[in-house]
Order: structure tokens, then C-alpha cells, then sequence
């Protein structure tokens, strides 16, 4: 039996090599998007997690408890009954690292307990009667020492637990005014902390980090003073080695000195170098230190949001800020802060940050985002048991890692989806391969009949042979597309783990065998259950096609319209903005309405052909041949059994639409990804100098280097104040900033691009507002808005400007802005000159991207702490992680496979016409009918079924892409209005379709004339 | 009309091999066959005796593995595939045992089609309709082969053979597949056509009483003249 399916097999190699193309191409495409969708959640975990700075941060939740202990003990222990005589033992400990002065031990007698007269000692020496109760002066602990302090007494009731007689007691020093209460744990030790927490294994490393906010006059520098709140942090190099968040733009960080932020050194002039005064609460002396760099925080934003519950990742800290080391801020801010927590009216009113901050090691993380935060939430909890009820641990991993985990469910989905057509397709092509060739497996099987073999036998070989081109076409589909994956480079940046691999191949092994079950043995099996002599008369009976007898494109195309409708009111295309650690929404029904779209209108559109080839076919006229005898013969057999033309245009229109719809989606996505980076960084590059460089006069012209095409300059201030609220204005020249950045039409609210840049550039006080700040004063266009604009100096200058236009969103600033308005008017007003900002434009493309930035490094930068950005380079932080994805690997492989699969097609078409129609081409060639007019028959119909499929399936594609796009309404920022129709990968897709059409009709044509005539006359 | 014009077809020691997997097959092997312009030969001879190669080596379908095939005066073995096509266009009509008529169009339109294909212009063409009529069709020319029966449909082979108006005419077993009474009355149709053009004529047939109509009978036996075919009398 295997013998001869193996024979079979190989004796009918032009419907083997259909039917193995057919599985392999299925399984082949099944397997590369699987393979593509593992390689690209690898991409989106180190995506996701890539903006993380600071993996986990373990605060300790009392960071100003005293590092002085009070241990009280009452002997006997247990219950106590009344006359029974006890003694009490309180010993006071200096845990800190300082010592502890003026401490005072107070242990007013229990009313439970008749004191015993000169029974109060201190480290053994008498005490007067009364001490405890009063405060007992110990004077000096030092750190690491206790002191033991004793008294003895009756019990004047019965008491549960001897512990009673001593709970009250409290001790309290100098530094740390606020009394310990006794047999309170003791403080957690930041060092010991950050042992324990490196000791655990998945730890990379840790760095102690603190910060605390103090009023506003604390930093001063001579006779300049911020009159803001300050952010102090304390953080040693360990810490810098082990988070590169922080950057030094001018000096070097030192031990025992101070380092400013940008803000704070330009506001105390303070550019190279000095000292600053940094007033202490808790009547603490200032303190005096050095300032040895200047540093760039813009990256450590992570380190000075809130760590509270309630309002976790808002943005807590000043701009003007002061990094010190850690042990500056133990000895001498801490003690501070201890003190004014103590007082009466403290003037620090949240508590210091002191936390460990841990690295995690980022390579032993899962690739899939959900089994990497499984490790993740493992590890915090394991951070949490060092020390419980005490720290408190904000995991910034796991929470980054749930948004990349729906976002790779979503991915998958968007991916299946897809690349799902191409499956479906593929076996279709299996299949309508199947259904060219099966004249000739018919005759085969009614031969094999004829000899006696049994109706069980054939099902038996039709198994096999099933089976054979299953493991032969998932073999080949398997190689095709890990060989295809690669070579396009779909897992470039991320291996995925062997599991997931695994996983993928089982499911393109699942579809291969669904693919030849329902493409071959099905069909082949109903066919031979029926009688020979039914399945002759079938072959010669002309039957309408069964999806046009159930009527399955009007019921496709109301599916597709029911679920559009759906979708619609339930609010599935319209646009959900993702914000940061949060995931998309995405309708599963918003991708399924294109599936259905595609095969029923495909359906319905060859319906309507089928009907226009009958109305033709009445009217054909007996006519002469004379003229045109090859056209005139193509046309009467296209009219006159148009059938096998209309299954031809299925195939390849429903391939065209396929790689239509896929090519233009790809490319939207991809204009899309562009613009929203284009619109995080502003232009193409955008160029920030280090606070505090002096720029030459031509540092603009300086920028143009070569690749970029125009350069606009910006200046922001975030402490323009509006009423009493400090917010953020930009001042753009009105005259270039359209060139360079993308102003979409969206933005506005009341107004367009157009006339909010013709309002700046015609009135020099016209500002933009954005929409939150003209709800919250109330603000419309036309209304005046009093500003005051601080100058270089410090000094508020108050402005009167008229707003122009409000808006949502600003290129440039993701984060947002809150007003816009006219440099020139802006740098008048605060009297500098120095813009903070440059954008520039350049082709958009990567290569040119990279090339400026790499000539503007070797150019003005070599002078200049420069900043730089790009399109290319920039990592949206405010976008779904879907929006990172290579979407383009994706196009490329789905486009070699609809190429591959329009090859299929055409193949399949021309050489299952050549089958079918071979005798009537022999019998024109023995007519004497010329080799090339022959060549021009056979690629006349196929050449009119490929025209007509591409014109049919290019309009089908483009409205499936209209369809599919409505998803990127919530990936995307800017969300697309329209398509963007890659023109010149539909016309190669075309003409590589036409050019197949006639490679293979020459190559049919060759075959043909090759063949020997006598024996094709010769078939029956 | 020289000596070699009267002969329509000289086959000179002509032999016909193919290879196959089960070994080489002589179809035909060392034929010598001359047939003067005009007349009728009747190829008889059991299955597989060689009949329809020798027919396809005269009608320059196929070329000799060795031996001259001279037709009308052209030595077919030194033409190309093209030529060959080219040179059965304007001397040969063929009538094929399973009709072969272009299924999409009609019995009409068959004829036409060849018409244009040899290039007799309008006039053979209109002709086309008067010989249907000729062949008892009238009535049957704008239906398609599949509205026809089987002598019908020969009827329209035959008209498709002779519209070129050929000097030749080869038919390989036009009448297989119809009954006895339907076959005289094709064969000599075909005859009756053939010889109102002047034309030669070689049909291989299995049918005696149809070779019974031929001017001449060969036998052909394992691609070998067995001598005169022999026919009831």
C-alpha cells in the first residue's frame, strides 16, 4: 500500500508538487508568523522594560525612627501575683552610627507596682528614687553601646504578664527628639538592607539612594537664594555605576561636595564651580558645601516621583536640586530632619525618601513578558520578607511587564490575524489544485475500481497519501519559514526561548494537518464514496459553484457588516489612547470584519462577473476569425465557459487582496510609527545643549550639517507663572517650526495649523494653550492671558498675551506643554538669547538620521554637551508598547509569501488550464496553429485573469486596509485618518504577478510543443 | 504533371522508434509507401500495429527516426517544428477519431477557425455553411459540439478538414466511434468531399466495409506493408 502511494506520489508530480506547494506555503506562512510573534514578544519584553531605570526600589517605611532601642524586661516573666516581687531592667542602645547625646531615659512607674526605695540603678550605680519617673540623664551613648538601667518593686495586683510594668518607658536623645517607646523594633540599617537584598539570588546589584524636599529659601549661594522648594538626593557612585540615569554635563562628581542640577545652577549662576548654604530644619546648622558639577537629570525623573500608594510615578521632585553623598546626608541631614519631625510644627512635610535600589539581572527574565513577571513579582516579594511590615517595595519592572504582557496577547492577535488570510489562502490553493487535477485522479480511481481494488483500500491510500503530503509539506513550510523569518530578519534583536519555538511549530503542524484534511482528504473522500459512473457524468455536467448556490458572499459580507456595525456602537474603532504602563484596548471583532470583508466581497465581485460573462455570451456572434483569430478565440472560450476563469480570479484576486491589504497596512503602520516619533521628538533630530553651555552666535548655522535641511530653534521655561501656578511655555519660531515639525490637523482644537502659525507669526503675543490649561482658567481664544515669564536673572516679568488657538498635543513635548508661543517675544522677555532646544529636519530616513547625528557629535558637539535625539533612535515612553513593534520584518515575510503564494497561484492556474484544455491545444497546433499564437492563447487567459484579479483584488485590499487600520487608532498618538498606499510595492507586487503570468504561460506553451502530439490526440 | 508530382506521398524506408521504460518501440519499421495525387488509401491493420504513427509521419505531426517523408512534393524530415506546423496548415486536413472540435464554439465557428487558420479567406469561409448543408447539417451550425451527436460532430471534423481546401486529407479512425450505418454514410461523405477537391485521401480504419470504399487497402502489421489489406467481398 505505501509502495504504491509512494508511486503515485512521484508518477503524478504535477499535483503532488500542487498539493505539497499548497501545505507547505500554509504551514510555511502559519509557522513564520508564529516564529516572527515569538522573536517580536521578546522584542517587546526588553522593550518594555528598556525605559525602566531603577528595577526595584525597597523604602524603608519609617526613615526617621531613632537608632536609639529601649529593651524593657520585668523578672520574674508571666503572669504576676499581687505581693510577688519584681524587678524591671530597661537597657538603651545606640544603633546608629553616630553617637547619641543628651539622652534621657524616662520609666514612670507602673501604677500595678509599689517601687522599692533605693532600688534604681544605672550600669549598677544607685540612682535617687524618682529618676526614672522624672528622666534619667545618661548623657553620651555611643554608637554599638548600651546602657542598663534597673529598678525593683512589689506587685500591688495580679497581673496577666510582667511585661505590663514597664511599656510606658521611653528614651530619647539630642539628634532624635522624638521619644522611642520601649520594645519597639529596632530602625532597619540601610547597609544592612542592601546586603540582605544583594544576597538574593536574580539581584544584580544594589545602591542606597535618599531624598528628602526642603522648603523653599533652603539653598542659597552668597546672596542668591531659590526661592522654590529644593530636592536633595544622596547617592554614592555605586549607585550612578549601577543606574546610568544621571549625567554630568560640567565637573565631576566628588565625595563631600555638592553637584547641582541644571535648573538650580543656573538659577544660583553657579555654571563652573562655588559653594551653596543648604538651611536645615530641626534648628540644624546650614550646611556649607562645595559644588563640584553641574548634572543633566532629565533620565532620573524615576528617582524623584512619589512612592506612595496613592500617587505612585507622579512626579514629587523641584528642578533645582542638590546630590550630596550618603554619608553627608546620614550624618548630618538625617539627624535634621529627625529633629523637625520632632518638633512642634515641622517644617519638612513629607518624610525623606531612604530606600535600597536594586537592579535586577535583566538577562535570566523570561522573554515573555508574563512568565519575566512571574520572576519579577517573585523577586519583590523575596525583597519584601527582609524585612516585613518594615520596607515597602515599588516593583517599576513587573508593573512595565503587565502592559508588554496584554500588549503581546494583543500583538498575537494582531499578527494571527494577519497573517490568517495567507494560511486560508494557501490551503484554498491547495485545494483549487486539488479540484483542477481531480479529472485525472477520478479516471485513476475508477481504473483502480475497475481491477477489483476495494472502495477501503482507496480510502486507506488516500490516508497515506494525505499523510505523505502533510509531513512533506510541513517539512518544507517549517524550513521555509524559520529559513524566511531569518533571512528577513524578523528575530534580529530577541531569542525567544526554545518552548516558545516549540509551541509554534505544534501549531503550524496543527494547520498543516487541518490544511490537507479539509483541502484534500475531505474532498477526495466524498468523491470517491460515490459511484464511478456519478463521478463521469459530474465531470461533463457544468454545475454552478457550491458558494454560489449557499449564497456565501451575501452571507460573508452581512457577517462582515453586522460585526463592523457591532464594533462601532460598542465603541471598537474609536480611539483609546494608551498611557504609560497601560495597554491598548483592541477589538478582536475590529480585525475579524476585514477577514470576512475579503472572501465574501471577492465572492459577490466574481458573482458579478459571472453574470456580465453570460450577458456577453448570449450576444457572441458567429464572426470571422480572419482578423484577431487568437483574441477572438480567448474571448469565446473566456465567455463561454467562464467558470474556470472565475475560479482562476478567486485564487489570484483573493492573493492580490491578501498582499494589497497587508503591504498597505504595513506601510500605514510604519508612517504612522514615523510621525508618532517624529512627533516625541519634534523634528527629525532635535539637539538639546547642556544647561549652562554658551553657545556661539552661529551654533544654529552649526547644525546644518550635512543630510539636514532646516533647523528651528525653541526656548522652554517651566516656571512661567499663570495666576499663582507655575507652568511650562515654549517659545517656536513661527516661521520655520512648520517646516520642520509635523503640525497635524488633530491637534487643534478650535483652530487649524494653518492660522495657529499665522496667528504667531502676525501678532508677537499670540500663544497657544493647551486644552487642560484653558479649562482650568477658563481661557477661549481671543481671551488675554497675564503671564509672568521669569527672566535670565530670576525676576518675573509679567507678559499680556492672546491666545490664538487651544490645543491637545504639541510636537515635541509627548508630555505636554502648556503654552505656546513666539520666540522672539519670549526671548524679549526674559533677555536671553540662548535657546534650550533645537529641532531639525532632515529626509527621515534612518540612514540619514544616523549619519547627522554622528556628524553633529564630531562637529559642534565636540565643543558642546550636546543632547541629541532622533526619530530613529527615540523610544516613545508614553506609547503602547504595540507601537514599537517591527511590523516591517512582518510585511516583508506575509509579502514573500503572498509573491510565493501569487506563483502558486498563477501556476496552478496556467498548468491546471494547460491540463484541462491540452487537447484542444494540441489539436490547434496539429491544425497548424502557430507555437507563438499558441503562447498567446494560454497567456491570453491567464493574463486576463491576472489583470482582472489585480484590479479586483488591489480595490478589496485597499478597503480591507481601510478596515484594518481603525486598530492603530489606539496604538498611535496621531491617529491615521486614511491609508498610506505603498505605490511602488503595489506596482512591483503587479507586475511580478504579470510577469509570472507570462513566464508560466511560455513556459506552458514550451511544454506543450514539446509533447507529442499523436499520443495527446491519442487521449480519450 | 511530372512523375513526382503525381506521387502525393513517397515514404522511403521509414521507421518510427520510441524509447520507453519497458524498451524501445518500433511503431513503425521500414515502411516504402507511394500514393498518387488523388487517390483514396485505407490503412487497415490490428491495434497497435503502427496506423496512426504512419498517419501522423505523413501528416507531419511526427518526424522519422529515420527514412525520407516526402508529402506533396516537401521532404517533412528536414522541416522544423514551426515549418512543419506552418507547411499542415495549407496542405493537410485531419480528422480525428475523437472529433476534437473546440468545445466554446460552435459547429460553424469550428470551420471558420480552420479557415482563417489556412488562410483561404472570405470566400472558403462562406463556403463553410454550404458544405455544413452538404454534410446534413443544416440546422445544426450554431450549435456547440455538445449539442451534437457523434456523427454530427464527425460531419463538422470533416467540414473542418476540407475548408483549407488541402491537397491531403488524412483521417485516423474517423469513424470509431460510431455505428456501422453512420459510418458509410461519414466515409463517404468524406470521399464524396475529397474527391470534388481533387484531393488525396488516407484514412486508417478498422472497419473492412469501410475500407471497402477506398480506392487502395494496405495492412500494417507491427509497423511493417503486410501487403494489400483484404477486404469482404
Amino acid at each position: 500500500m505505501l509502495g504504491y502511494v509512494l508511486r503515485d506520489l512521484i508518477r503524478n508530480p504535477r499535483r503532488t508538487l500542487a498539493s505539497v506547494a499548497g501545505v507547505a506555503l500554509a504551514v510555511g506562512l502559519l509557522s513564520g508568523i508564529a516564529f516572527f510573534v515569538d522573536a517580536s514578544s521578546a522584542q517587546m519584553t526588553t522593550r518594555a522594560i528598556a525605559p525602566v531605570s531603577v528595577d526595584m526600589q525597597a523604602g524603608i517605611s519609617a526613615p526617621l525612627a531613632s537608632p536609639l532601642t529601649l529593651v524593657a524586661t520585668a523578672s520574674p516573666t508571666g503572669r504576676i501575683t499581687a505581693g510577688q516581687p519584681v524587678t524591671v531592667t530597661l537597657v538603651v542602645t545606640n544603633t546608629g552610627s553616630a553617637p547619641a547625646t543628651a539622652v534621657v531615659l524616662t520609666a514612670p512607674p507602673a501604677p500595678q507596682l509599689r517601687v522599692q526605695p533605693g532600688s534604681t540603678t544605672l550600669d549598677g550605680t544607685p540612682q535617687a528614687d524618682g529618676a526614672l519617673g522624672s528622666g534619667l540623664q545618661l548623657g553620651t551613648v555611643a554608637p554599638g553601646t548600651t546602657r542598663r538601667a534597673t529598678y525593683a518593686g512589689t506587685a500591688a495586683v495580679d497581673l496577666p504578664s510582667a511585661s505590663l510594668v514597664s511599656a510606658t518607658a521611653t528614651v530619647q536623645g539630642r539628634e532624635d527628639p522624638k521619644p522611642v517607646l520601649a520594645n519597639t523594633p529596632p530602625p532597619l540599617d540601610l547597609a544592612t538592607l542592601g546586603t540582605k537584598i544583594a544576597a538574593i539570588p536574580g539581584v544584580r546589584g544594589v545602591a542606597p539612594l535618599m531624598s528628602v524636599d526642603l522648603p523653599a529659601g533652603s539653598l542659597r549661594s552668597g546672596a542668591t537664594t531659590i526661592d522654590s522648594p529644593v530636592t536633595v538626593a544622596a547617592l554614592d557612585s555605586a549607585f550612578t555605576r549601577l543606574f546610568p540615569v544621571i549625567a554630568t554635563t560640567r565637573g565631576e562628581v566628588v565625595p563631600g561636595s555638592a553637584s547641582l542640577s541644571g535648573p538650580a545652577a543656573d538659577r544660583l549662576n553657579l555654571p563652573g564651580g562655588g559653594s551653596v548654604d543648604l538651611a536645615l530644619p530641626g534648628g540644624a546648622q546650614p550646611l556649607h558645601l562645595p559644588v563640584s558639577a553641574t548634572v543633566d537629570l532629565s533620565l532620573a525623573t524615576q528617582l524623584f516621583t512619589s512612592r506612595s500608594p496613592d500617587t505612585q510615578g507622579d512626579v514629587t521632585g523641584s528642578p533645582y536640586v542638590v546630590i550630596v553623598d550618603t554619608a553627608t546626608f546620614s550624618s548630618a541631614i538625617m539627624p535634621a530632619l529627625r529633629a523637625d519631625a520632632a518638633s512642634s510644627a515641622p517644617v519638612v512635610k513629607v518624610a525623606p525618601v531612604v530606600e535600597v535600589d536594586a537592579a535586577i539581572s535583566r538577562q535570566a527574565l523570561s522573554s515573555d513578558p508574563t512568565s519575566a513577571q512571574v520572576t519579577t513579582q517573585g523577586l519583590r516579594r523575596t525583597i519584601e520578607r527582609v524585612a516585613p511590615g518594615q520596607i515597602s517595595v515599588v516593583d517599576n519592572l513587573s508593573d512595565a511587564l503587565t502592559a508588554a504582557g496584554k500588549d503581546t496577547v494583543l500583538a498575537k492577535v494582531l499578527f494571527i490575524f494577519l497573517g490568517l488570510p495567507g494560511v486560508l489562502l494557501a490551503a484554498y490553493l491547495s485545494r483549487y489544485a486539488g479540484g483542477l487535477l481531480a479529472e485525472a485522479q477520478r479516471r485513476e480511481r475508477a481504473t483502480l475500481r475497475a481491477r477489483g481494488i476495494r472502495p477501503a483500500m482507496l480510502l486507506r491510500a488516500l490516508a497515506l497519501n494525505t499523510a505523505a503530503i502533510t509531513v512533506i509539506g510541513s517539512a518544507l513550510g517549517l524550513a521555509l519559514g524559520f529559513g524566511l523569518v531569518s533571512w528577513l530578519g524578523g528575530a534580529a534583536t530577541a531569542s525567544p526561548p526554545a518552548s516558545a519555538y516549540a509551541l509554534s511549530v505544534g501549531i503550524a503542524l496543527l494547520g498543516a494537518v487541518l490544511t490537507t484534511t479539509i483541502a484534500l482528504y475531505v474532498p477526495a473522500r466524498r468523491a470517491l464514496l460515490r459511484e464511478v459512473a456519478e463521478e463521469r457524468r459530474e465531470v461533463a455536467v457544468t454545475t454552478t459553484p457550491f458558494w454560489m448556490r449557499a449564497r456565501l458572499d451575501y452571507a460573508l459580507l452581512a457577517m462582515a457588516g453586522i460585526v463592523g456595525l457591532v464594533t462601532w456602537l460598542t465603541g471598537g474603532y474609536k480611539p483609546t489612547a494608551a498611557t504609560e504602563a497601560q495597554s491598548v484596548s483592541l477589538s478582536f471583532y475590529v480585525l475579524l470584519a476585514p477577514l470576512l470583508f475579503w472572501v465574501g466581497a471577492t465572492l459577490i465581485v466574481v458573482r458579478g462577473l459571472l453574470a456580465l460573462l453570460g450577458r456577453l455570451r448570449t450576444r457572441a456572434s458567429v464572426a470571422s476569425f480572419d482578423r484577431h483569430l487568437v483574441r477572438r478565440t480567448v474571448l469565446l472560450s473566456v465567455v463561454r465557459r467562464p467558470q474556470a476563469l472565475a475560479s482562476g480570479v478567486i485564487a489570484l484576486s483573493l492573493t492580490a487582496a491578501f498582499g494589497v491589504s497587508l503591504m498597505t497596512f504595513v506601510n500605514t503602520y510604519q508612517a504612522e510609527k514615523l510621525a508618532d516619533a517624529r512627533f516625541v521628538v519634534g523634528g527629525d533630530v532635535r539637539v538639546t545643549p547642556g544647561t549652562g553651555s554658551s553657545l556661539p552666535a552661529n551654533f544654529t548655522d552649526r547644525l546644518r550639517v550635512a543630510g539636514v535641511s532646516q533647523v528651528t530653534a525653541m526656548q522652554q521655561s517651566s516656571a512661567v507663572l499663570v495666576g499663582t501656578e507655575k507652568r511650562t511655555m515654549v517659545g517656536v519660531d513661527p516661521a520655520v517650526f512648520p517646516s520642520v515639525a509635523h503640525l497635524d490637523s488633530g491637534f487643534f482644537v478650535d483652530t487649524t495649523p494653518q492660522r495657529a502659525v499665522d496667528a504667531l507669526m502676525h501678532d508677537p503675543n499670540a500663544v497657544l494653550i493647551d486644552q487642560e490649561l484653558a479649562r482650568t482658567f477658563n481661557v477661549q481664544t481671543g481671551d488675554d492671558v497675564h503671564v509672568q515669564v521669569p527672566s535670565q536673572a530670576g525676576v518675573p516679568v509679567p507678559l499680556t498675551l492672546h491666545a490664538a488657538g487651544v490645543f491637545t498635543n504639541f510636537p515635541g513635548f509627548p508630555q505636554g506643554v502648556d503654552m505656546v508661543g513666539n520666540l522672539a517675544t519670549f526671548q524679549a522677555a526674559t533677555a536671553s538669547a540662548t535657546p534650550s532646544t533645537y529641532l531639525l529636519r532632515t529626509d527621515g530616513s534612518d540612514a540619514t538620521n544616523t549619519a547627522v547625528v554622528s556628524a553633529l557629535r564630531a562637529g559642534p558637539g565636540r565643543s558642546t554637551t550636546l543632547l541629541i535625539d532622533s526619530t530613529t533612535t527615540a523610544i516613545n515612553r508614553e506609547q503602547s508598547t504595540l507601537a514599537a513593534l517591527n511590523l516591517d520584518g512582518l510585511g516583508r515575510l506575509e509579502i514573500a509569501f503572498t509573491v510565493l503564494m501569487s506563483a502558486l497561484g498563477i501556476g496552478i492556474f496556467v498548468f491546471g488550464l494547460l491540463l484541462q484544455r491540452r487537447k484542444e491545444h494540441v489539436t490547434l497546433r496539429a491544425l497548424g496553429l502557430r507555437g507563438r499564437s499558441l503562447r498567446t492563447l494560454i497567456l491570453g487567459e491567464a493574463g486576463l485573469a491576472a489583470v482582472i484579479s489585480l484590479l479586483l483584488g488591489t480595490g478589496i485590499g485597499l478597503l480591507m486596509a481601510l478596515m484594518s487600520v481603525q486598530i492603530l487608532q489606539s496604538v498611535f498618538t496621531i491617529p491615521p485618518r486614511s491609508i498610506t498606499v505603498p505605490l511602488a510595492e503595489l506596482g512591483l507586487l503587479g507586475g511580478a504577478t504579470l510577469v509570472l503570468s507570462v513566464l508560466a504561460s511560455t513556459l506552458a506553451a514550451r511544454m506543450l510543443r514539446r509533447a507529442s502530439l499523436v499520443e495527446l490526440l491519442r487521449e480519450e | 504533371m511530372t512523375a513526382s508530382s503525381e506521387v502525393a506521398v513517397d515514404l522511403r524506408e521509414v521507421r518510427r522508434h520510441y524509447r520507453t521504460p519497458s524498451g524501445d518501440v518500433h511503431a513503425v519499421d521500414g515502411v516504402d509507401l507511394q500514393v498518387r495525387a488523388g487517390r483514396a488509401l485505407a490503412i487497415m491493420g490490428p491495434s497497435g500495429g503502427g496506423k496512426s504513427t504512419l498517419i501522423a509521419l505523413i501528416g507531419a505531426l511526427e518526424k522519422p527516426t529515420s527514412g525520407t517523408v516526402t508529402v506533396l512534393g516537401t521532404d517533412l524530415g528536414a522541416l522544423s517544428d514551426e515549418q512543419r506546423a506552418t507547411w499542415r496548415r495549407g496542405n493537410v486536413g485531419f480528422v480525428f477519431q475523437a472529433y476534437d472540435l473546440l468545445p466554446f464554439l460552435t459547429a460553424h465557428e469550428n470551420v471558420a477557425l480552420q479557415a482563417a487558420l489556412a488562410g483561404v479567406g472570405a470566400t472558403a469561409r462562406d463556403d463553410a455553411e454550404e458544405l455544413l448543408r452538404r454534410l446534413g447539417l443544416d440546422g445544426h451550425v450554431d450549435k456547440l459540439p455538445d449539442q451534437l451527436s457523434g456523427g454530427q460532430k464527425q460531419r463538422v471534423g470533416i467540414a473542418r478538414s476540407l475548408i483549407g481546401r488541402p491537397r491531403l486529407v488524412l483521417a485516423d479512425e474517423p469513424t470509431g466511434g460510431l455505428d456501422s450505418a453512420t459510418s458509410a454514410a461519414v466515409v463517404r461523405a468524406l470521399l464524396d468531399e475529397v474527391h470534388r477537391l481533387g484531393a488525396t485521401a488516407i484514412v486508417v480504419t478498422h472497419d473492412p466495409r469501410v475500407a471497402e470504399q477506398f480506392d487502395e487497402r494496405i495492412d500494417l502489421r507491427d509497423g511493417r506493408l503486410a501487403g494489400p489489406a483484404a477486404v469482404p467481398a
